[in-house]
């Protein structure tokens, strides 16, 4: 089946070269980021322990079927162009 | 000076160029809050980028405006062609021809932004620069074949414009610099001597 993958499986990675921490991304989609004291992307809420999460490097982020629609318009106004948002059909090994 | 009597679209011409040196101000000021990532008042980010975006739709669109009643007023000789090609006008060639390039370089940068994704951040950016000459480009145009170029009014708007846009690049350079230094001031430090080492 070609179809497109439940929107479910999209996940948001950053190309930690690029972005500069202008914080952009946060403001638009505060349900799934929030910013470091520098303004660099984090996953919103704390994690377990009560510290903030570590940025899922490997995997990127998944974002809600909800927000999809932002995290596209993330992507899109990020000022370095950074962010990825991954929505095919291919399965990570 | 009486113009005014003599026609509808000249008037029409000149007020869109006053208009668009203030527009175009703005745009530019615009570009560098966005790029030092400044949120105006409570106004954020991205709707500092998004000011900046309508605002340089809006400067083209005003700029179809301001052109197409030069050269449908026929008042001088500027055929459609003069103003899209520098320096091939009949009046005025060299005035004419900087405006000519301004707005090349103003649908050269409103394109390539628009297709930003797709020519990547590298490319775009290089164009993007070229901002920094629209402006020039802009006001000499408008001193040397305006009606009211040097006249003290505009000559003041001028300046007024130039003192915003200088402002913004005070603004993003002092802003660059205080994070620069509140990054260092926060930064996880090594010992730059090895812990136990003999002072
Ligand atoms: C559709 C139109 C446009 C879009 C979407 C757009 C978008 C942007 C973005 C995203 C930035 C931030 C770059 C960064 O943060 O590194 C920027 C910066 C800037 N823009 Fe635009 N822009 C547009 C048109 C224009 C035009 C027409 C002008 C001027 C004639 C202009 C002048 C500037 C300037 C001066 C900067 C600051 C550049 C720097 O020093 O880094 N922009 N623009
Ligand atoms: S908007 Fe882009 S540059 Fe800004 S913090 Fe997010 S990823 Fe980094």
């Amino acid at each position: 089946m070609s179809g497109r993958r439940p929107a479910a499986d999209a996940r948001l990675t950053v190309d930690w070269t690029a972005c500069e921490g202008r914080g952009v991304c946060a403001e638009l989609l505060p349900e799934v980021l929030t910013t470091d004291p520098w303004g660099y992307p984090l996953p919103a809420g704390p994690g377990p322990d009560g510290t903030p999460r570590p940025w899922p490097r490997r995997d990127g982020l998944p974002v809600a079927p909800a927000s999809v629609a932002d995290a596209r318009r993330a992507v899109r106004m990020c000022p370095r162009l950074a962010l990825r948002l991954e929505e095919d059909a291919r399965r990570r090994a | 000076m009486d113009l005014i009597a003599a026609s509808p679209l000249w008037v029409l011409a000149r007020a869109t160029g006053v208009v668009l040196l203030v527009l175009l101000t703005l745009v530019l000021s615009l570009g560098v809050a966005t790029s030092a990532g400044l949120r105006l008042a409570r106004v954020p980010r991205f709707a500092v980028q998004l000011l900046h975006r309508d605002a340089a739709l809006l400067a083209l669109a005003l700029l179809v405006v301001h052109v197409g009643t030069v050269v449908a007023d026929g008042y001088v000789d500027v055929g459609p062609l003069a103003a899209l090609v520098p320096f091939t006008s009949g009046y005025a060639p060299v005035w004419v021809g900087l405006g000519a390039l301004a707005l090349d370089l103003l649908l050269a940068l409103v394109v390539t932004s628009l297709l930003r994704a797709r020519l990547g951040q590298r490319a775009w950016r290089a164009v993007h620069l070229l901002a920094y000459a629209t402006w020039p480009l802009a006001v000499v145009h408008g001193l040397g074949a305006g009606t009211d170029g040097t006249s003290p009014w505009l000559l003041g708007l001028d300046a007024a414009c130039a003192a915003l846009l200088l402002a913004a690049l005070g603004v993003r350079t002092a802003t660059r610099a205080a994070r620069r230094a509140e990054a260092d001031a926060t930064a996880p430090r090594r010992p730059l001597t090895p812990a136990g080492a003999p002072r």
